[in-house]
């Protein structure tokens, strides 16, 4: 597994969206689904700072954590900011909610959990299937 | 990589050369320009976007925030946006408030 861990600030921001971009190379999907990725991953980040005061709490880093499997890429955003689940985000008129939506839309699949002092913000782009895999597998 | 901003004044429009990345951390500096060329009621703000290869929910205020800081009639223009940077204008639903073309005067 991979990982890295900064300072949590809005200076890290370009530093996340960069680690995000390193570990997709081998992940078969176009730049436009890596850009989407790192969209997710600073639009959480940023909301943590900003609303979850996560450079004011705990450690006061994030940590990117990256699984890979033959099927998937997982991203994990862990932060100490104040829990939020960004799936039960209260719909807002724009520009409210922008960034949320972004982070969710913008992945195959997204999933939080509450760790301890921690918010486990989880980010999946599915790789391609091989040519002729069964889509039923 | 970090935000340049540099902008100039010049037949009524308010013209912006962003390169780099616009997100949370940089987009203020965005806002100290457009905060300071609003006196100046531009009828046009002209965004010169090649170089920007990342715009965020950050950066997309920021076009908002032009309008109601310059007034409601004023024109937005995103000159020769790269893909990326598009794509998070479609997602916002701001590509329909914003006037894109490869070069300026279109």
């Amino acid at each position: 597994m991979q990982a890295l861990t900064l300072p949590a600030s809005l200076e890290s921001l370009a530093a996340l969206r960069r680690f995000v971009a390193d570990v997709c190379t081998d992940l078969g999907r176009d730049s436009l689904a890596v850009y989407r990725l790192q969209l997710a991953v600073d639009e959480i980040a940023s909301n943590a700072i900003i609303y979850g005061g996560a450079d004011r709490r705990g450690p006061c880093t994030f940590t990117l954590l990256v699984e890979k499997t033959p099927e998937a890429l997982t991203v994990i955003l862990e932060d100490y900011g104040g829990p939020f689940d960004p799936r039960t985000a209260p719909q807002h008129p724009p520009p409210g909610g922008w960034g949320v939506r972004l982070a969710l839309e913008g992945v195959d699949r997204f999933d939080y959990q509450h760790q301890g002092e921690r918010n486990r913000n989880i980010f999946v782009l599915n790789r391609p299937r091989p040519p002729g895999a069964d889509p039923g597998s | 990589m970090p935000l340049t901003v540099t902008h100039e004044f010049a037949d009524q429009a308010l013209k912006i050369t962003l390169d780099g990345e616009l997100d949370a951390g940089t987009a203020p500096a965005l806002q100290a320009v457009l905060e300071k060329a609003a006196g100046q009621r531009p009828q046009r703000v002209v965004l010169y976007c090649a170089g920007l290869t990342f715009m965020a929910s950050a950066g997309v205020r920021m076009l908002i925030f032009a309008r109601q800081k310059i007034g409601g009639g004023v024109r937005i223009h995103v000159i020769a946006p790269q893909q990326q940077v598009l794509d998070t204008l479609k997602r916002t639903g701001m590509l329909q408030a914003v006037t894109v073309a490869d070069s300026y005067p279109g």
